[in-house]
């Protein structure tokens, strides 16, 4: 009988002790256990912080403060934010009619996704590079522009576009030129872009440069900063997005005063939402969120532009904007795609 | 003149005419052939052989016809990116080239079946053509580019 009382004892025991054991493993699981701890020591938080563009101080050439044609980089850490379908909508957009402009597209991205989407606009299959040349810095200037012939894709307008490609070994170049500016206490890469887009050359074939800008920072992202007169930032009013586009802006900072003061911020952009007609309440909440972030990081665009965030003009998923990636421009194929980018485009104008 | 009277004239011609032994038989099997229509006029055996004439030729190519026309002379132009576009150009030109032609079009050059929306205009059809073969010309390209070099996605 003892025996039998031992074993429901020892029986009930083991149950209780699952049991107990389960509520813990539950409750934890409910709780989440798992968290990320921020580095709290200053050295390592610096570290992070800090981009690798400010291990040497620039050495700013002097034809940085003189004037030339406006000249925009569309850029965000984040990817898939609508960066190259911006550039080449607004690209477009400039060199159609009532504008009527000489647009200079640079694709600085080595996905090349931007030279597929306009050089498909005309039908041409070819995947050769000649963006590399601008960051090189080889190419006498006058060879440079030729890799760039001018290209118009309606008889009614008489602006036109030119290209500048970017194919994947773009990187391998972006890479070297780095590891050189590293490595090398002469070296300085940073404004190699700028010296050809200053030239009186090129200022004679283009009336606005557009530059599509890698989802990150690199030799061409730096390169294309020094050389911009404007920023546009797109980014997809979710909360996937938005804390790119702010840290994006805080990285900038960063180099901005010494490395090229005159960028100033256009705009952020709202892109990819939800519906076509207006903005969710959701998206108008996260973006007023971001207003508020911007406000602080961008005091002077703030005071210039009066909002940062161009929610007016924001760019809508649509299905022809999407079908046309990578083979063609929605703007010159879509009604319905020209006017969300004549919105776009005029906002973007009157900020320049 | 019927053509019973003229076969007479032209049967008496020929036997009259010194022609050698192999044009003159021709000549004959010729002339007994018209023997059908003996009861006609000439000239209205004249208008019976122009309205058949004609008529022949305006037979109007079927659908397949025209399809496989393009999708051929579409595919020996797929590498050159001027010959494909004039070949496109002479599509968008072409009255044959219905929505539906252009769709079998597509069809048959991209081997995939698809539904023909009401949505479908020439232009997006044609559109289509040129979007489907800058992509696979280019993808063809791109390999030949980078054929045997690492190629590092981000």
């Amino acid at each position: 009988m003892a025996e039998l009382l031992g074993f429901i004892t020892a029986v009930i025991g083991l149950v209780a002790a699952i049991v107990g054991l389960w509520a813990v493993i539950d409750g934890r699981r409910k709780r989440g256990v798992v968290t990320i701890t921020p580095p709290d020591d200053q050295e390592t938080r610096a570290y992070i912080e800090r981009t690798i563009w400010e291990r040497k101080a620039p050495k700013r050439p002097q034809l940085y403060n003189s004037s030339r044609p406006p000249i925009v980089s569309i850029a965000n850490m984040k990817g898939g934010v609508g960066k190259t379908t911006l550039t080449a909508n607004l690209g477009a957009y400039f060199a159609s009619t009532p504008q009527n402009q000489k647009s200079l597209l640079i694709d600085f991205d080595y996905q090349g996704s931007l030279s597929q989407t306009v050089l498909g606009q005309a039908g041409i299959t070819d995947v050769s590079m000649s963006a590399h040349h601008l960051l090189l810095g080889k190419k006498p200037i006058e060879d440079a522009l030729n890799y760039a012939p001018p290209m118009r894709f309606r008889d009614r307008d008489s602006g036109f576009i030119r290209l500048f490609r970017a194919t994947y070994p773009f990187s391998t170049i972006e890479n070297e030129l780095f590891v050189d500016w590293l490595t090398n206490d002469e070296s300085e890469v940073r404004y190699n872009l700028l010296r050809y887009l200053d030239s009186a050359e090129f200022k004679q074939a283009y009336d606005i440069a557009l530059i599509d800008c890698p989802p990150r920072i690199t030799t061409a992202t730096i390169n294309a900063l020094s050389a911009s007169s404007g920023l546009v930032i797109p980014t997809q009013p979710d909360g996937l997005s938005i804390p790119g586009a702010e840290y994006f802006s805080r990285q900038i900072m960063r180099m901005r005063e010494e490395t090229f003061h005159k960028l100033k911020l256009l705009g952020v952009v709202p892109s990819i939402t939800l519906q076509a007609s207006s903005l969710k309440p959701v998206e108008v909440q996260e973006l007023a969120e971001l207003e508020t972030k911007m406000n602080e990081i961008w005091p002077a665009a703030a005071r210039s532009a009066g909002n940062i965030i161009i929610q007016e003009a924001f760019v809508p998923r649509t299905q022809p904007i999407r079908d046309a990636a990578g083979k063609g421009i929605a703007y010159l194929r879509d009604s319905k795609s020209k006017q969300i980018f004549d919105r776009l485009g005029g906002a973007v104008r009157q900020r320049i | 003149m019927t053509i019973f009277e003229l076969r007479q004239q032209l049967l008496k011609l020929v036997s009259e005419a010194d022609l050698p032994a192999e044009e003159a038989r021709v000549l004959k099997e010729f002339v007994t052939g018209l023997q059908l229509h003996d009861d006609m006029s000439v000239s209205a055996f004249l208008k019976l052989l122009s309205r058949s004439g004609p008529k022949l030729e305006r037979t109007p190519p079927t659908t397949s016809d025209v399809v496989a026309e393009y999708v051929s002379s579409l595919e020996s132009a797929f590498r050159s990116d001027d010959a494909f576009r004039s070949e496109l150009k002479r599509l968008q030109a072409d009255r044959r080239a219905t929505r539906e032609v252009l769709n079998q079009i597509y069809e048959t050059m991209t081997q995939r079946s698809r539904r023909l929306t009401a949505k479908a205009t020439k232009a997006k059809l044609i559109q289509d053509i040129a979007d489907f073969r800058l992509e696979r010309v280019r993808s063809e390209k791109a390999a030949e580019m980078f054929k045997g070099k690492p190629v590092y996605a981000e």
